[in-house]
């Protein structure tokens, strides 16, 4: 037979474990908008009256003896917050791709009525209009300055090209430093958690705070964690530790700052405790690196190549001609890459019009030059084929982009519908705990009153 | 298992709708505004592919019209040139056939009178000869000079050819050469004319031979006048080919290039109305709650 008074305490053991239940809702609702907030609840189990282990002589009581408050945890689910992970460094390396091809999309600025094809074009026409009329200076200057807008519609190019890649590179830079942050921050994080975990201290807000720059940390560099028996997060980046329980390492960003030396110096990662490389292959970093190292390279490497084209291709015609005086043509252009190549000849008469030293009006070497236009090698035909790759690989990226973004969005969503706050929910819950509350009040007092018969009444 | 949603799981959707909304509608419109469907490579690759080959080959096109225009300019002046100096040519054969004839007409006198108009005539001929379009004679060939005769009849020019490109591979001569159409040595025709006059003055006897060479050399400038009429013929209807190709590329990168633009109107009214409509859902799914319930 249990005690008198249990009654009381049983009662007092659910006000308690309501009221706490009621602080939790709380703290739900207040979090509601709060990015990274995981719900929580508070885990009750009854306190039965008969012990599990029989002893003699043991007092056995019927009854329970009311409601036993646990932890109060956190509700998620950890293989859905990996995929979480995965997805948004994916995410953020197709959108960080897409980004960069719109950029180099638009350098080239195709197809427009103020390109370099359109340039090149009027250049092939003005050849022709200087082979109708080779005793023309206007004719003659005019065909100057188009090779010069030609050639500067090449240097600018290249200048936006390097351009994007010093930005890309200070991104870069920037976002190793965020990581660096992040990674020392985990570490300080998971310190915290673990030591509270000893105490039997709950650590769930700080769980949460570590888990968001988790999740940065995939953004940033898709990196991947893993969850230790101590409380404690190890992350690392394909392979290689970042994080591991209260250490952190840092990474730094090295090579050419330039397009131009890049080359000689392609940027790389390293570990900056020994040096060693760092791969990073999603995330924005991933991205952003990729940029350094293939994409901006590449479509610079195009447009030297349609520099050189250009310029092997007018020089080799030009020189087979005779200029205004008679004499043989000089080089039109020098350099033979986007940044560096110039018209080389500064006098009109310089010119070479004409197919033969004696015939000083004819024109048949500026047609030949304008016939470049329709030719199947010439540059116009590199410069085009640089567009088509960039198209298609740009659509590729931005399609890639899209298909991504959908993933990752739907993937927030199930995330959300596990861990996030539903206020509706936590409505229902506050009445929950609202009414139980009055219950177990309305149980004290009855049992307070059953005790004043027994004391005050009783043998009167 | 039901799906839990959450009023943040609710917004984040009903935000990435409204999103997805407003960019199909910011691209409808920037295809209004600039008019282009294609405005930058990755819209549509193979199209900005044609559109590139299709503008260069329009400019292409337009310059052969070009070159074929001023061909044509070319071959008229030598044409009605070459017109003017036959004409000069028969009122000399006529001048010596009166010279020839027994009679008034062929006294000396009469002859000394005739031989003075047929150095007129020659003088005329030669001025014919050196006609010029844009600065360049006619019959000079490439020469710088200004001139493609002397005053004395002798050649100036040279050899060289003027041509003109007006159609892909296709090289037209726009010139006709001073030796090819008024001959060249003794045939030479104002060297033709010059014995005439000579001949009228002092050696009547042979004008019959003289005859026969300014014939000969009529014929040449008549055979020079047939070949540029059908020059000019066919840089007629080059240029006309031309155009006309033109006209269709122009056709053809305006249905790759260029908006529909009752297509376009008509996507951007289904799309705005889809957008009131997913503004009107969230703002009517949002608002309610379990709060404006419990008392």
């Amino acid at each position: 037979m249990s005690s008198t008074f249990s009654g009381i305490s049983t009662a007092l053991s659910s006000l308690r474990a309501q009221r706490q239940g009621l602080d939790v809702s709380g703290q739900n609702i207040a979090n509601v908008n709060t990015e990274g907030y995981s719900r929580q609840r508070t885990e009750m189990s009854s306190v039965e009256g008969v012990s599990n282990v029989p002893t003699i002589w043991a007092k056995q009581d019927p009854v329970g003896t009311g409601v036993n408050v646990g932890d109060v945890t956190r509700i998620r689910d950890e293989l859905l917050e990996a995929r979480v992970r995965t997805e948004h460094g994916n995410n953020a390396y197709h959108s960080g791709q897409s980004q960069i091809y719109d950029s180099v999309q638009a350098v080239f600025k195709e197809p427009s009525d103020t390109g370099l094809q359109e340039r090149l074009s009027s250049f092939w026409s003005d050849w022709q209009d200087l082979s109708n009329q080779p005793g023309d200076g206007a004719v003659r200057t005019k065909v100057m300055q188009q090779g010069g807008a030609v050639a500067t519609g090449l240097n600018q190019a290249h200048t936006q090209l390097s351009t994007i890649y010093s930005s890309s590179h200070a991104g870069a830079a920037a976002q190793v430093k965020d990581i660096n942050t992040a990674a020392a921050e985990i570490a300080s994080l998971n310190k915290g958690i673990m030591q509270a975990k000893v105490g039997g201290l709950p650590a769930n807000e700080l769980a949460d705070r570590r888990d968001a720059l988790v999740l940065k940390l995939a953004d940033l560099a898709g990196a991947t964690a893993t969850v230790r028996d101590t409380g404690a997060v190890d992350v690392s980046l394909f392979g290689s530790t970042l994080v591991s329980g209260t250490a952190s390492r840092a990474l730094a960003l090295n090579g050419a700052e330039t397009l131009s030396e890049q080359g000689a110096n392609p940027p790389s990662l390293t570990f900056t405790d020994n040096g060693q490389p760092a791969i990073v292959t999603s995330g924005e970093l991933g991205s952003s690196m990729d940029s350094l190292n293939t994409v901006l390279p590449k479509y610079a490497k195009s447009l030297d190549d349609v520099a050189a084209k250009l310029a092997a291709t007018v020089n080799g015609i030009h020189q087979n001609g005779f200029d205004r005086n008679g004499d043989a043509g000089e080089p039109f252009y020098t350099g033979t890459d986007a940044k560096s190549i110039t018209m080389s000849i500064t006098d009109p008469d310089k010119v070479a019009a004409s197919g033969s030293a004696n015939g000083r009006l004819d024109g048949s070497n500026a047609d030949a030059l304008g016939d470049v236009a329709t030719s199947g090698t010439g540059p116009d035909v590199t410069y085009r084929q640089l567009v088509a790759d960039l198209g298609v690989t740009a659509k590729s990226a931005t399609l890639k982009a899209e298909t991504q973004s959908t993933i990752t969005a739907d993937l927030d969503s199930n995330h959300q519908s596990t861990s996030g706050v539903s206020l509706d929910e936590e409505m229902s819950n506050l009445l929950q705990y609202q009414r139980a509350y009055e219950a177990a009040a309305k149980l004290m007092s009855t049992i307070d009153q059953t005790l004043n018969t027994l004391i005050n009444n009783t043998g009167r | 298992m039901v799906i839990r949603v959450t009023e943040r799981s609710l917004s984040m959707n009903a935000m990435r709708g409204l999103q997805a909304n407003q960019g199909r509608l910011s691209k409808t419109e920037e295809q209004l505004t600039s008019g282009k469907l294609i405005s930058k490579p990755s819209d549509s690759p193979t199209g900005t592919m044609t559109a590139m080959l299709l503008r260069s080959d329009m400019r292409t096109q337009e310059q052969y019209a070009r070159n074929a225009a001023d061909g044509k300019n070319w071959l008229n002046t030598i044409d009605s040139t070459l017109g003017a100096t036959h004409d000069n040519g028969l009122r000399v054969r006529d001048l010596m056939l009166q010279g020839m004839s027994a009679g008034a007409g062929g006294s000396d006198t009469a002859r000394a009178g005739i031989a003075s108009e047929i150095d007129q005539i020659r003088d005329a001929m030669i001025g014919l000869a050196n006609t010029k379009y844009i600065d360049r004679p006619i019959f000079g060939g490439t020469t710088e000079g200004p001139a493609a005769y002397d005053t004395d009849g002798n050649y100036l020019g040279d050899s060289g050819a003027v041509t003109r490109t007006i159609a892909e591979g296709t090289k037209l001569r726009v010139d006709a050469g001073g030796e090819e159409v008024f001959g060249t040595g003794d045939n030479q025709v104002f060297k033709v004319l010059a014995d005439i006059s000579d001949h009228m003055k002092n050696d009547p006897s042979k004008l019959s031979d003289d005859l026969d060479r300014l014939d000969t050399a009529l014929t040449t400038i008549r055979t020079a006048q047939a070949s540029v009429g059908a020059r000019s013929n066919r840089v007629d209807s080059m240029q006309q080919t031309a155009n006309d190709r033109h006209l269709e590329l122009q056709t053809q990168l305006t249905e790759i290039e260029d908006i529909d633009l009752p297509k376009t109107i008509t996507d951007m009214t289904l799309q705005q109305t889809a957008y009131q409509a997913a503004l009107g859902a969230t703002a009517k799914v949002i608002q309610p709650s379990l709060m404006d319930f419990l008392r």
